[in-house]
């Protein structure tokens, strides 16, 4: 079940749903659809209304912008990755904790979480009332508890209604018939709100927190897990930007098959994404021909410059760090077509 | 009973969480908070010191699940730096334990994470295949995939 929330009803669960799922079928890239919608998703982001041309800008405080992070234009979003590590009421408590959180998130036009670990299910509810705090507009969209064990995590989607809303279409879990993953990636449709006659920007996300333990196991599969999301995005919504980002557990060099889709990228491939600034774990990955919308700035956001903060402060807000990359707001045209695309992956390996 | 932020110390420090491995799987069992920076502790704490192991038996005799998982994910870590032939201890020994633990875990997870463990070794006693061979005939596909890995057969 994904449930999310509107931000504008007073943070009560209003919806649940399970659009559809992909089915990931070991190493074949064989994709199903098999679920129907079950419930179509409320768009309480979709109430906002939309601002006029020139104004598509989110809360981010403009003193961020020498932290880093592009400034704020409105020609822009900034899709994000954070692992809020062990993310549960314990960290909620820390003094001054939901109030960094809720700065860090602003910064984004979309986060993808991982980590939550709650079984009372009110960290991200209160999470919310302090991103929104200042007047800001963020939704979110969360998956069921996932992995093997009693201690389970959750994704969470968390966006800036002001910029972006969540598709009515899709969020879903990927199937993993043969069990290779310790936890099925969130997938999740957004597009960017822009002027009339101005193409939107529409893209999917794959959020992913592989098992460190059996990394091995699952980065095989993680190209697998990608065409076929893109191939089920591409039938199902002509949707050719698909973006996997998480925490993958995994340095660029260790993508495998992943690592050598044609066109490929991934965002960060040298600097490091854990707090102590040791490991790249974390990052955005999709096909730089079909996103071109991409600007070609990323980054990792440093916490400890953001706030000021010693490495053992910030590791009091996570081991790692948020990844980010930018977006235009505009769909483009890009070089090869998503229809070339569903084609190049082997129409007769899909049913 | 340790304090929530001092496990969190030792999820962000896995030296400290190697040297207090008991205080970590005493903390499996307790309220949600301590649970979570136990299991982040034990997930970024690597490969246990070869003195840990007598606690790792131990969770593994315990019978409860999530100790049973993390003391098979940790054995597997020591055996997949080579056999362990140390502190008194023959590989013999932790793969007996590691099948009396696959013969009483009714867990799911925690079955499987021992069939991991085994996968971790660059080879197994004779006795520990037998154990593996006769599960394999009733395996669900996953746990299939890591009997074969266990055994080195290659993966159907």
């Amino acid at each position: 079940m994904i449930r999310r929330i509107s931000g504008e009803q007073s943070l009560s669960l209003v919806a649940a749903s399970l659009a559809f799922c992909v089915c990931l079928s070991g190493c074949d890239p064989n994709l199903e659809k098999i679920a129907d919608t079950i419930a179509t998703p409320q768009q309480g982001s979709s109430q906002a209304p939309v601002p006029p041309p020139g104004q598509f800008i989110s809360a981010r405080p403009t003193a961020v912008r020498s932290r880093g992070l592009p400034a704020r234009t409105g020609q822009t979003i900034l899709v994000a990755t954070f692992n809020i590590q062990a993310f549960g009421r314990s960290k909620m408590e820390k003094p001054g904790m939901p109030e960094r959180l809720g700065e860090i998130i602003r910064q984004f036009d979309v986060v993808a979480i991982q980590e939550v670990r709650d079984k009372s299910q009110e960290t991200i509810p209160s999470l919310m009332r302090y991103i929104n705090s200042t007047g800001a507009r963020y939704d979110y969209l969360i998956s069921p508890p996932l992995g093997r064990t009693s201690s389970k995590e959750q994704y969470v989607y968390i966006f800036d209604t002001n910029t972006v809303v969540s598709s009515q279409q899709a969020t879903y879990l990927v199937q993993d018939d043969r069990d290779l993953l310790h936890r099925e990636p969130l997938v999740a449709r957004f597009v960017t709100k822009v002027p009339p006659n101005v193409p939107r920007f529409s893209f999917t996300l794959v959020n992913i927190h592989t098992d460190p333990d059996e990394v091995s196991q699952e980065l095989p599969v993680m190209d697998t897990v990608l065409k076929s999301v893109r191939y089920f995005e591409y039938k199902d919504a002509m949707e050719d930007d698909v973006l996997l980002l998480g925490d993958l557990n995994a340095e660029p060099r260790q993508f495998g098959p992943l690592g050598q889709l044609p066109g490929i990228m991934w965002v960060i491939s040298q600097e490091p994404t854990n707090t102590r600034r040791t490991k790249i774990y974390d990052n955005i990955i999709f096909d730089r021909v079909l996103t071109n919308e991409f600007t070609g700035r990323a980054g990792v956001l440093d916490l400890g410059e953001m706030f000021g903060l010693r490495t053992e402060q910030v590791l009091e807000i996570s081991d790692h760090l948020p990844v980010w990359a930018e977006f235009s707001i505009m769909e483009q045209a890009s070089g090869a077509t998503g229809a070339q695309f569903a084609n190049s992956a082997g129409p007769a390996g899909y049913r | 009973m340790v304090e929530p932020s001092q496990l969190e110390q030792y999820a962000n420090d896995p030296e400290l969480a190697r040297s207090n491995i008991a205080c970590l799987f005493e903390s499996l069992v307790a309220d949600e908070s301590r649970q979570n920076y136990a299991v982040e502790a034990l997930e970024n704490c690597g490969a246990p010191e070869i003195s840990q192991i007598p606690v790792l038996l131990h969770a593994l005799s315990s019978g409860e699940s999530l100790a049973v998982y993390w003391a098979s994910t940790l054995l597997g870590r020591l055996l997949s730096d080579g056999p362990v032939e140390t502190a008194g201890l023959a590989q013999v020994e932790l793969e007996q334990a590691l099948c009396e633990s696959l013969k009483r875990s009714l867990d799911l997870s925690a079955h499987e994470r021992i069939l991991w463990a085994f996968g971790k070794a660059s080879s197994l006693q004779p006795t520990t295949r037998e154990v593996l061979e006769q599960l394999r005939t009733n395996a669900s596909p996953r746990m299939e995939r890591l009997i074969e890995t266990a055994l080195h057969i290659p993966v159907s």
